[in-house]
C-alpha cells in the first residue's frame, strides 16, 4: 500500500470530527496498517493509556477468580462482593465437607438407634440437634475478626460500611450452613417435627453470638454462646432425653432470645465499623 | 529486531509479562480509539480495552500463528466492548457524529475519495441513527442483537433502520 493516511487525519478520525466515510476508509486502512497504528498509539494520552495498563496489570497479577466466585458473578454478584464472600472462610468448599461430616456423624448416630422402640428412639435425635445449631455459630465466627479471616484486609479496604459488610456476609453464611444441615436434617429417621427442632436455635445462637461480638472478640462471643448451648442443652435433658429443650416452650424462648439478639445487634451496630471494633 | 506480534503472542503464552507490554504498547492506543468510535463512554472503552488484555494474557495460547494478531484483538475488543455494554444498567449514547471543521488534506480527501466515491457521499448523507446501525452490521459485522445491546436500542428497532439506510443509500446513488 503505498497512500497512508495524513497525521492530521488520523487526528481528526481519533476526535470523532471526519465524515463516515472518511473515518471507515482510515479505519480499514490502520486496521491493516503496522506504521500507521504504531503512529496512532500515543493519540489517547499517555494518562489513560498507563491508567488501563495498571488497571490490566492488576487482573493479570490477581489470582484466577474461584468457581464460586464466578458462580456468584453470573447471578449478578458484583465483583469486589464476589471475590469477598468466595474469601469467607465459612463459605469455601472444605468448611462446608467439614460442616457434612460433623452433621453426618450426628446423622448417623440417629440411625444406629433407629430401631430402638419408643420413646427412647427419639433422643436418637439428640446429637444431630445438639450439633446443628453450633454449625452457624462456628462459620458466623470464622467468617470474622483477624485471627481466621484471610479477607480480613480486603474487608477493611472494601467500599462497604462495616455493618452492611457484615450482615452480607452473616446472611450468606447462615443460609449456607442452613441449608446443609437442613440436607441432612431430611435424612433423620422417624423425626417428624423434630427434625426442624435446631432451626430456631441455630438462628437465635448465631445472632447471639453477633450481637455478644459487640462487647467482646467474636471468637470469644461465640465460643461462649457456644458453651451456654451445650451445657444448658445436655443438663436439661440429662436422664431420659425427651428433646423437652425442643419442644414448644423451648422454640418460644429460642424466638424471645433471637428478637432480643437482633435488636441489640441493631443497637449496637456502631460497634462494627471497622477500626472501632476490637 | 523488533519481534513481530506473533513472536509477542507466542512469548506472552509462556508467561512473558514484558512481551504483554510491548503488545499492549503497540495497539492499545489504536483500541482505544477505535472503540470510542462505538461507544461514548470513555470510561467503559477504557474497561473493555483492560478487558481484551487480561484475556490477550490468559488466552494468547489460543491464537493461531497464521492469523493477523491486529484483526484477532480488534475482534477481542469488540466483544469486550459489547460485553461491558450489556453489563451496564443504563445506555449511555454512542459518541456523537460531530462533523463540523473537518481538517483533512486535499490530498487524503482526493485518496479516500477514489476509495469510496459516490457510496462515500451518500454515506455522509445518512443520519447519524442510520449511520451508528450502518456501522455496527456492515462495518463490524455485528448481529442484529449486539448491535441492539451496543447501540442501547431494540433489536427490532436495528433492523427497520438498517433497511431505511439500505434503501436510502440506494436511491441517493441512483440519481
Amino acid at each position: 500500500m503505498t497512500w497512508h493516511p495524513s497525521v492530521d487525519a488520523i487526528s481528526a478520525y481519533a476526535i470523532n470530527r471526519l465524515p463516515s466515510s472518511q473515518a471507515w476508509s482510515i479505519e480499514a486502512h490502520v486496521a491493516g496498517c503496522d506504521p500507521c497504528r504504531r503512529g496512532a498509539a500515543y493519540l489517547p494520552g499517555p494518562a489513560r493509556l498507563e491508567a488501563i495498563w495498571e488497571a490490566t496489570l492488576e487482573q493479570v497479577d490477581a489470582p484466577r477468580r474461584s468457581v464460586v466466585e464466578k458462580a456468584l458473578g453470573a447471578v449478578g454478584v458484583p465483583e469486589h462482593l464476589a471475590r469477598l464472600l468466595a474469601a469467607t472462610p465459612s463459605l469455601t468448599v472444605p468448611w462446608l465437607a467439614a460442616v457434612t461430616v460433623v452433621l453426618g456423624l450426628g446423622l448417623a448416630m440417629a440411625w444406629s438407634s433407629a430401631g430402638d422402640p419408643a420413646p427412647s428412639a427419639r433422643s436418637g435425635l439428640f446429637p444431630f440437634l445438639l450439633l446443628a445449631p453450633l454449625v452457624p455459630l462456628a462459620g458466623v465466627a470464622v467468617a470474622f475478626g483477624p485471627v481466621v479471616d484471610p479477607a480480613y484486609e480486603v474487608a477493611v479496604a472494601s467500599p462497604f460500611h462495616g455493618f452492611r459488610l457484615l450482615l452480607i456476609r452473616t446472611v450468606a453464611v447462615v443460609a449456607t450452613s442452613t441449608t446443609v444441615a437442613l440436607a441432612l436434617a431430611l435424612l433423620l429417621p422417624n423425626a417428624g417435627v423434630m427434625a426442624a427442632a435446631w432451626i430456631l436455635p441455630s438462628l437465635a445462637l448465631a445472632s447471639a453470638a453477633l450481637a455478644a461480638s459487640t462487647f467482646v472478640s467474636p471468637l470469644v462471643a461465640a465460643g461462649g454462646c457456644a458453651l451456654v448451648w451445650l451445657v444448658g442443652v445436655t443438663v436439661i435433658e440429662v436422664g431420659p432425653r425427651t428433646l423437652v429443650a425442643f419442644g414448644r416452650t423451648g422454640q418460644l424462648l429460642f424466638a424471645v432470645a433471637l428478637a432480643t439478639a437482633v435488636i441489640l445487634v441493631v443497637l449496637r451496630r456502631e460497634s462494627f465499623e471497622i477500626g472501632r471494633r476490637r | 529486531m523488533d519481534p513481530s506480534d506473533t513472536e509477542l503472542l507466542a512469548a506472552i503464552a509462556g508467561g512473558d509479562r514484558h512481551a504483554l507490554r510491548i503488545l499492549y504498547e503497540r495497539h492499545a492506543g489504536w483500541l482505544v480509539l477505535r472503540l470510542s468510535r462505538r461507544c461514548g463512554d470513555p470510561d467503559v472503552v477504557n474497561e473493555a480495552v483492560q478487558d481484551t488484555f487480561v484475556a490477550v494474557w490468559r488466552r494468547a495460547a489460543s491464537f493461531r500463528s497464521e492469523g493477523e494478531p491486529a484483526a484477532w484483538l480488534w475482534g477481542i475488543a469488540l466483544r469486550r466492548l459489547l460485553d461491558r455494554m450489556r453489563r451496564r444498567s443504563r445506555w449511555e449514547p454512542v459518541a456523537e457524529w460531530i462533523q463540523p471543521g473537518v481538517v483533512v488534506s486535499a490530498e487524503d480527501q482526493v485518496m479516500i475519495g477514489v476509495e469510496h466515491g459516490a457510496a462515500g457521499a451518500a454515506l455522509d448523507r445518512l443520519s447519524p441513527e442510520l449511520k451508528a446501525v450502518v456501522q455496527a452490521m456492515v462495518l463490524d459485522r455485528l448481529t442484529a442483537r449486539e448491535t441492539a445491546s451496543l447501540l442501547g436500542i431494540p433489536a427490532g428497532t436495528v433492523k427497520t433502520r438498517m433497511m431505511r439506510a439500505r434503501r436510502l443509500l440506494r436511491e441517493d446513488m441512483a440519481t
